[in-house]
């Protein structure tokens, strides 16, 4: 499916013959120091460079101890009686049921959101971005309490067993919901940059709509699809909540589990920690290479094009009422039940299952222990500049570097998107150590400020950034920037007031993902912050460990107010800069 | 388009640019600003003999103390002792793990800011086997301690409390000895924390080293435990799923936390009348050998083993200072076994490995 020409080379100003030795220096001079190769290149230096600390504090950790090159780690991994295969069986289980039941969801969701006159659709976004708030520990505890098959509300409304928590579908069921929306605001992004008109041309022709769906539409998706599986599966191979709460209940235990165990024993085994990471490492390096494959033709999913398109909704006719209806149930199940039950734990002394002595004991004495935190106000402060300085740079950094892997054809440009989407798979607080390692001995003044925070996140949602700046640039065909070019514009001024714009759907996509994420990062924050500098993750970590869940649930609750505020004002904004809305 | 960024360039000056910041810097001086008086054991002692109005003095002078945490109530402790003395304490809190971590890492680099760290009796021990920490040497004060507080770098303050604890509403014959655990009527009503090798360590060489039973005979107890029980992660979890029914018992419960549960929110679980032994972990604070602020911190390591041990009670801690009762105290005579250190240091990977396997072993929560 083609939707325009293929790939031309950019025209190149034309030269005058120039034979002499000055002019062939001045020529490679000019080559080299033109502004778009420093921009690209000091932001293709920087990714690396926050990319590399952490791969290289691990493989150094995994394949040298004091004698030197070892493989000893992957001896006590994956040696006589370390159940390291069918735990990586469970984690494959687990990360293929996940990214599968996470993308069905997100693109029907995003399909619905974007191409229909479906009612309700302001429920949509906050339905796709409650999940993401809400830290993983406290949705799987939500889910819990929801769908225990004993005791769980849901279970106990129904007066059967609708859903049992426990089992391996319970578990791609929680994780596939928490991380939906990742899928959904790829695809939305996706369906906002396609032109209905191909679909439309298609059945026109006598297509088939099974035919369209299949030869036109998926094709179209593809970057955005396969991006959605590989950030979900690399993320659920990786991910620690839903199998240490939930799985280890269900006595489901996941390659993470092992990770986890190594890394809490002092002195920690960095050798077989490291060797069971890099296995992670393999699949997702082998994830990325495999999309970057599948996405060769990238000429053939370019939909935007010099020729202007308005996406226009379908109109749902009959179906529109019941389609409503899904939307508020999807709302429900992954907004209101979670939220709703962090909601009532956050009002009560401690947790009860709803009940008539639970309502007389309904109180606000939690949300006033935390507005008197001495720290709250700091690390809120700490969080906003947090979660806005990382979303901002990493997409800035991964649209520009974006721009290097798809657009050109330097050789080793897998290379850096292969290493930018590393730091998805390596554990948290070997994150943190390494950032540590580094800043601790560099002359820079960077330790014990916000700054090494700010390092560590940005390093950690790379990967991220990286997947929806491609997935963005793969969908723009160059001959807008190219007539930019012929109209005199420079490189900067086209990426600037071209491409950024057009990209400005899936730019944003990642900012709002990266935002939300950061204010729930722990694992390297804790190891990595100091006195004067928390982040509101820090305070909620405090009182979990403190055993004051309910206190937990109101600043989770409080956390879920703030960042759909920030999110509100972000997709306004986006608005005047060209993000394409659909209400 | 030409490329003009070659990739292998790219790649090399991304490496340098690592090994710049790994190894080409010089290590500076100081951390945060807090680089002034005695940076070494000899002062540290001075100021641990100093009598009092001087010490507070010095203390004043320093203006502030830094503490690394794993004490879930340093903050409280922090504003009691700034409230004391008007000195300011800085507080950096994490898991013991991440303590441990930070204060090698730290140390490692010659920039500890810390003045004292507070967290586990294991975390303490392997810091001091690395020198970080200095002797603490008052008589006076460590004198009024439970006997064995005092350890080479660190001194206990207080004493995690393990217990066996239930729901009143869901158990109504409450199991009187460890062995009852493994009864059939408790089956699947048991949760277990799969990082509580330390508790399975203790209990295991109490059976064995007190009541000398064979390693098999203490194997078979726990296997027959595990067969009971499922496993919850995380003692807040555990104390969630306690709280609201959805478990009747955890035996691996920590005293103050059912306390608080039972007497300050008024949730239908106990650990009376007591299963024994109970087991106790240290927790404890140490002085570090660099400590920036040495009379500040000096100050705080005795507050915290005499005026700071106040604070407790509330807490339904077990305090170290024999001269202070706790709220809800352990009964005396009841029969206490201290988990033993240097185990749970040398043989953490052992331990721990064979707590991971038996609860492999349990049954699938829900199916119970």
């Amino acid at each position: 499916m083609t939707t325009t020409t293929p790939v031309r080379p950019s025209p190149e100003v034309p030269r005058l013959p120039d034979g002499t030795r000055a002019g062939l220096l001045r020529r490679a001079r000019d080559a080299v120091l033109t502004p778009r190769t420093a921009i690209v290149g000091i932001c293709a230096v920087v990714v690396g460079y926050l990319a590399i600390v952490p791969l290289y504090y691990l493989l150094w950790g995994t394949f040298f101890d004091e004698h030197g090159f070892t493989l000893k780690g992957f001896g006590e991994a994956f040696g006589k009686g370390s159940l390291a295969g069918p735990m990586l069986l469970n984690s494959i289980e687990f990360a293929l049921g996940s990214a599968v039941f996470a993308l069905l969801l997100g693109a029907a969701l995003a399909w619905v959101q974007v191409r229909t006159d479906a009612p309700l659709k302001g429920l949509f976004f906050a339905a796709s971005l409650v999940p993401l708030i809400i830290p993983a520990m406290l949705y799987a505890i939500a889910w819990i309490f929801l769908a225990d098959p004993h005791t769980g509300v849901i279970n106990r409304v129904f007066g059967t067993q609708v859903l049992n928590v426990f089992s391996m579908p319970g578990m791609i069921w929680v994780q596939g919901l928490h991380l939906s929306p990742i899928a959904f605001l790829l695809m939305v992004a996706a369906f906002r940059a396609m032109d209905p008109s191909l679909e439309e041309a298609a059945l026109m022709s006598g297509a088939s709509r099974r035919a369209t769906l299949r030869r036109v539409t998926a094709p179209l998706l593809r970057p955005a699809i396969i991006a959605s599986v590989v950030l979900v599966f690399v993320q659920s191979m990786e991910s620690f909540e839903v199998p240490a709460i939930i799985g280890l209940q269900a006595k489901i235990y996941v390659f993470t589990s092992r990770i986890y165990n190594v890394l809490q024993i002092y002195p920690i085994d960095y050798r077989e920690a490291g060797a069971l990471a890099v296995v992670l490492l393999a699949i997702a390096a082998f994830a990325v290479l495999l999309s970057s494959w599948l996405s060769r033709h990238a000429s053939r999913y370019q939909t935007i094009t010099g020729k202007g398109f308005r996406p226009r909704p379908i109109a749902l006719g009959r179906a529109r009422p019941f389609v409503g209806a899904a939307v508020i149930i999807y709302f429900f199940v992954t907004a209101v039940l979670p939220v709703g039950v962090l909601l009532w734990a956050s009002l009560l002394p401690y947790y009860q299952a709803p009940s008539g002595k639970a309502v007389s004991s309904i109180t606000l004495h939690n949300y006033s222990t935390v507005l008197h935190m001495p720290l709250a106000l700091t690390a809120f402060r700490n969080s906003v500049l947090l979660g806005l300085g990382a979303a901002t740079g990493v997409m800035f950094l991964t649209a520009v570097v974006a721009w290097l892997i798809v657009r050109t054809r330097v050789p080793g440009r897998r290379v850096l998107d292969v290493l930018a989407s590393t730091p998805l798979v390596i554990p948290g607080l070997v994150m943190g150590l390494a950032v540590l390692f580094v800043y601790l001995r560099s002359p820079l003044p960077i330790y014990g400020t916000l700054w090494i925070l700010l390092i560590s996140y940005a390093t950690r949602y790379l990967p991220y950034g990286m997947r929806y700046s491609v997935t963005a640039m793969a969908q723009m065909n160059n001959e807008l920037e190219e007539s930019a070019l012929v109209c005199g514009a420079t490189w900067w001024q086209s990426f600037r007031r071209i491409l950024m714009p057009l990209m400005s759907s899936g730019i944003l996509a990642g900012w709002v993902y990266i935002l939300v994420v950061s204010f729930r990062e722990l694992s390297s924050t804790v190891l990595l912050y100091s006195p004067g500098k928390e982040v509101l993750s820090v305070l909620l970590w405090e009182q979990f460990n403190n055993g004051n869940f309910t206190v937990v649930a109101a600043i989770g609750v409080l956390m879920v107010v703030t960042l759909m505020l920030l999110v509100g004002i972000a997709y306004r904004v986006g608005l005047r800069f060209g993000a394409g809305t659909d209400s | 388009m030409r490329p003009s960024v070659r990739p292998g360039r790219t790649t090399a000056l991304a490496l340098t640019a690592v090994l710049l910041a790994g190894c080409g810097g010089t290590p500076t001086a100081a951390f945060g600003g807090g680089a002034g008086g005695g940076k070494d054991s000899a002062a540290l002692a001075k100021y641990a003999a100093m009598p009092d109005g001087q010490l507070v003095s010095a203390a004043k002078k320093e203006g502030s103390v830094v503490i690394y945490a794993s004490n879930s109530s340093i903050q409280e402790n922090a504003a009691a002792f700034e409230k004391q003395y008007g000195i300011k304490v800085k507080t950096y809190r994490a898991d013991s793990e991440e303590v441990l971590q930070r204060v090698l890492q730290e140390a490692g680099a010659g920039k500890l800011p810390a003045d004292l760290v507070d967290t586990n009796g294991g975390e303490l021990l392997a810091m001091a086997v690395k020198s970080v920490l200095a002797d603490y040497d008052n008589k006076k004060v460590t004198g009024q301690l439970r006997p064995g507080s005092v350890h080479p770098g660190w001194v206990a303050t207080r004493y995690d409390a393990f217990t066996v604890a239930w729901n009143t509403g869901k158990i109504k014959s409450p199991p009187t000895s460890y062995q009852d655990l493994t009864d059939p009527r408790f089956k699947g009503q048991i949760e277990l924390e799969p990082d509580d090798w330390d508790w399975y360590l203790g209990l295991h060489t109490y059976f064995t080293s007190q009541l000398h039973w064979t390693t098999q005979q203490a194997d078979s107890f726990f296997t027959r435990l595990a067969a009971n029980a499922k496993v919850v992660k995380g003692h807040t979890v555990q104390a969630q799923l306690l709280d609201s029914g959805q478990v009747g018992i955890a035996p691996d419960s920590y005293k103050h936390l059912i306390d608080e549960d039972h007497f300050d929110k008024g949730a239908p679980v106990v650990w009376q009348p007591v299963v024994q032994p109970v087991l106790y972990r240290p927790n404890g604070i140490g002085l570090t050998r660099t400590a920036p602020h040495p009379a500040a911190a000096a100050l705080y390591m005795k507050w915290s083993l005499t005026d700071g041990q106040q604070l407790f009670p509330k807490q339904y801690r077990v305090p170290a200072n024999l001269s202070v009762t706790t709220k809800n105290p352990i009964a005396a005579g009841t029969k206490i076994y201290d988990i033993p250190l240097d185990q749970m240091t040398n043989d953490s990977a052992k331990w721990s490995e064979a707590w991971q396997k038996l609860l492999q072993g349990a049954p699938t929560a829900g199916k119970g």
